[in-house]
């Protein structure tokens, strides 16, 4: 009796802790400018920045901030153009982590 | 004791859960040796809030910091900052970018092409006027 009840127990934990949603808030993408080169002319650059929250108790969100520097910092003396900048959060249980993704064209 | 208590209480009611709303990122430049920034945000209690014209403030404020180039790689967030059970929160924008200066030969060609383009529209309203 008490085992069937931890491994139940067992089971709904597995299931809340593990990150089963996700969902996306912003896509945004920009334009080609200023030199509106092919795409196969650059090359493509990408940074990611995470923040876990648990039950939404953060006081900042300079991981925005992170994701921007290391995307600069990945063509440092080039133009990054089209850049995507994607906002999304992935679900767990009572916490969450929010992520921000850039991706853009660098060209020297 | 008292004291204590004040700054329990005091450390609740200050204390802020921050979230993005929006984040934007313009084209980045290769010259990045300026960089202009700015921050506008606004105290809004129980929801009360009539007009959004902070926002209008931050792009001023970035005209100024850079009167004769052109504002380029900017990161634009929009995050809201709630504090005690979310009767009061702050709407806060920030925006960090270059200022990159316009080349003398770009500015006179972008007019000259203005100048083209709006005898074009002149041209076009007139075609239409005249169907």
């Amino acid at each position: 009796m008490l085992r069937a009840f931890a491994l139940r127990c067992a089971f709904i934990f597995a299931l809340f802790s593990t990150g089963c949603t996700h969902s996306i808030h912003i896509a945004n993408v920009s334009d080609f400018a200023p030199t509106y080169k092919e795409y196969s002319k650059g090359e493509l650059v990408k940074a990611k920045s995470e923040q876990f929250a648990v039950m939404g108790f953060v006081t900042e969100t300079n991981y925005v901030d992170n994701a921007y520097k290391k995307l600069m910092a990945s063509c440092p003396n080039g133009t990054i153009q089209g850049i995507t900048t994607q906002y999304s959060t992935s679900h767990g249980f009572l916490s969450w982590t929010n992520i921000i993704e850039m991706q853009g064209l660098c060209i020297r | 004791m008292r004291s204590l208590f004040l700054l329990l209480i005091g450390s609740i009611l200050l204390a802020s859960c921050a979230s993005i709303n929006s984040v934007s990122l313009t084209p980045i430049p290769a010259n990045r040796k300026t960089q202009v920034r700015t921050e506008k945000s606004k105290i809004i209690l129980l929801g009360f809030n009539f007009d959004n014209d902070f926002v209008d403030e931050a792009v001023s404020d970035l005209t100024r910091q850079c009167p004769n180039g052109q504002v380029t790689g900017l990161l634009t967030k929009d995050e809201n900052i709630n504090y005690f059970l979310y009767f009061v929160w702050k709407k806060q924008i920030t925006a960090t970018g270059f200022c990159v200066p316009v080349a003398a030969s770009t500015t006179s060609t972008k007019t000259k092409s203005r100048k083209a383009a709006s005898n074009e529209g002149t041209h076009n309203s007139i075609s239409e006027s005249e169907l």
